[in-house]
C-alpha cells in the first residue's frame, strides 16, 4: 500500500492570462495547510419510485469550489494573494525593488494547484473571497478563503484504446464538458489495463470538451479506468523569509498622513500585543446557466474588521469607543534587503478610518488592564478611500 | 532522465538541489515540473565497420 504525507505537497499558482481561462501554475509557495475542496452537493433522491428505502441514488446540486489555504506571509506570496483579493496599480521601482500598490477593484483570476499525493487538485477562475492576517508566533500567518469556477484533478476513460493512439475522451459523469481545466503541455496519468499508470504528456485540449491530443503512444486501456492530473515536483525560487510581528511598526492617529508619520519609528509607534484583521469581498458565486459550477465570481461590497489588543495607558480608546471617534492606522512591516541593493522588502496597510465596535477593558487578578478592541474599517470621504496596500519585493509587476 | 530549467530564474527543487537558469541537471524518474523540460537524449548506434 502506497502512503502520501501531506509535508510534500505544495501550493502552485499563477496569473491568468484571460479571466477564468485555466494556465498551468510555475510559481510555487510553501503550504502551513489548505483545506479546499469541491462541493457537489449531492442530496438522496427523494422521488417516489415505490421503494421501501429512503432513496436508491444521490443527485446533483450547485456545484461550489472553495477553502482555505494558509501560508506564512512573504512579500511575494502576499503579493498573490492580494492580487485575487484587490486591483493591482503601476508597478514601480526595478529589480533592487519593486514596488506594487493595490486598492479596493477587481480582482485578478488565478489557476492554483495543490498537490495530494500522485495528483494534482487543480482550481481555475480563482479569487479571494476574504483575506485574515494574524500574528502566529512572530510570524504574519495569512489565511486566504478563495472560491473558483471550476477544478480538474481526476476523471475516467470514455472509451477504450488499444494500440497506437494520439487521443483520448474524458466520461461525462462529473461534468458535460470534462476536459475543463486541462492546458496544453499537462501530463496527465492513464491507467491501463495492466494497472500501471502511463505518463501522457497533452498537445491538444479539444474544443469538443472531451477529448485531449498527444503524440502517438501504445495504450491498452479499458473504458472507466481511472485519469487523473500528474502532479508537478515544486521548484522554489529563492523563497523569502516570512514577515515578523517584531519587524512592524503600526501608527494610529486621526489621520492617515499622520498614522504613516507615527508607524515611521519605532518612538512614535503604537506597540499592539495583538493585530488581526480580515478583508472580505463578499464574492458572489451564484448558480447561472452556463455551468454547474460558479460561471463567474464577482465581488461585492467589500469591507474589514480589525482586531486589536495594546495595553491599557489612559482613557482615548476608551473616549474613542463611547464617542465613535475616527481613527486612522498604518502597519509597516519590513522584510530582508532585497538583493542588489538597500531597499528592505516591505508590507504596508494602510486604513484611513477605523472605530471601536467594541472596547474591553476587563479586569483580572494579577493581569494588567488592555484595551481589546473589536474596529470596523470605514470609508474615509476625505481620503477617498477605506483601504490601500503596497508590497516592495524582488517580483517584477509582470508575474501579477 | 536528464532535465533542462528552461526559465530565466534559479530554482530549489526537492531532492536535486539548485538549479541554475539553463542548466541540464539528472532528475529522478517522473519529474515533472513547467519550469524544466525533459532532455532527449541521442542512443549512439554502434557502427560496425566492414
Amino acid at each position: 500500500m502506497t502512503v502520501y504525507l501531506g509535508d510534500k505537497s505544495y501550493l502552485g499558482l499563477k496569473v491568468e492570462a484571460f479571466e477564468n481561462t485555466p494556465i498551468t501554475p510555475d510559481i510555487f509557495c510553501p503550504l502551513i495547510s489548505e483545506s479546499i475542496k469541491t462541493n457537489i452537493n449531492y442530496t438522496a433522491d427523494r422521488r417516489m419510485k415505490g421503494y421501501d428505502f429512503k432513496s436508491d441514488d444521490l443527485l446533483r446540486g450547485n456545484r461550489k469550489h472553495e477553502g482555505d489555504l494558509v501560508v506564512y506571509a512573504d512579500v511575494d506570496n502576499m503579493a498573490h494573494l492580494l492580487n485575487m483579493l484587490m486591483a493591482k496599480g503601476a508597478t514601480a521601482g526595478g529589480a533592487t525593488g519593486y514596488t506594487h500598490p493595490f486598492t479596493i477593484g477587481t480582482p485578478k483570476s488565478y489557476t492554483i494547484e495543490v498537490q495530494k499525493g500522485p495528483y494534482a487538485q487543480r482550481y481555475f477562475g480563482v479569487k479571494m473571497n476574504t483575506l485574515r492576517f494574524d500574528f502566529e508566533e512572530q510570524k504574519i500567518k495569512l489565511t486566504g478563503s478563495i472560491k473558483a469556477v471550476g477544478q480538474f484533478s481526476a476523471g475516467v476513460l470514455k472509451e477504450a484504446l488499444a494500440g497506437a493512439v494520439t487521443s483520448l475522451k474524458f466520461g461525462h459523469d462529473y461534468d458535460d464538458m470534462p476536459n475543463t481545466g486541462l492546458v496544453d503541455g499537462d501530463v496527465i496519468c492513464v491507467q491501463l489495463d495492466s494497472g500501471l499508470y502511463q505518463d501522457v504528456t497533452l498537445t491538444s485540449v479539444n474544443a469538443d470538451g472531451e477529448t485531449v491530443g498527444f503524440g502517438s503512444l501504445s495504450i491498452v486501456a479499458a473504458a472507466g479506468n481511472k485519469i487523473y492530473l500528474k502532479a508537478q515536483t515544486p521548484s522554489y525560487a529563492s523563497l523569502s523569509n516570512p514577515l515578523l510581528q517584531g519587524n512592524s511598526l503600526v501608527g494610529i492617529s486621526t489621520t492617515s498622513a499622520l498614522a504613516d508619520t507615527a508607524a515611521a519609528s519605532k518612538a512614535t509607534a503604537t506597540p499592539l500585543s495583538e493585530l488581526s484583521f480580515i478583508l472580505n469581498n463578499n464574492l458572489r458565486d451564484a448558480p447561472e446557466t452556463g455551468s454547474q459550477s460558479p460561471v463567474r465570481l464577482f465581488p461585492q461590497t467589500r469591507e474589514a474588521q480589525l482586531t486589536i489588543s495594546r495595553i491599557f495607558e489612559e482613557t482615548s480608546q476608551h473616549v474613542a469607543w463611547l464617542n465613535s471617534i475616527k481613527q486612522a492606522l498604518t502597519m509597516i512591516t519590513y522584510g530582508a534587503v532585497i538583493t542588489g541593493g538597500a531597499i528592505k522588502e516591505q508590507f504596508t496597510i494602510k486604513f484611513h478610518k477605523i472605530k471601536p465596535i467594541t472596547n474591553d477593558e476587563a479586569n483580572e487578578v494579577g493581569s494588567l488592564i488592555f484595551d481589546k478592541q473589536e474596529m470596523e474599517a470605514l470609508y474615509d470621504t476625505t481620503d477617498a478611500k477605506a483601504i490601500e496596500v503596497s508590497i516592495v519585493n524582488k517580483t517584477a509587476g509582470t508575474e501579477y | 532522465m536528464k532535465i533542462k530549467n528552461k526559465t530565466k530564474k534559479e530554482f530549489i527543487v526537492p531532492g536535486i538541489g539548485i538549479v541554475k537558469p539553463g542548466e541540464i541537471v539528472e532528475a529522478p524518474k517522473g519529474f515533472h515540473n513547467i519550469n524544466f523540460e525533459k532532455v532527449e537524449t541521442i542512443k549512439k548506434e554502434e557502427v560496425k565497420i566492414k
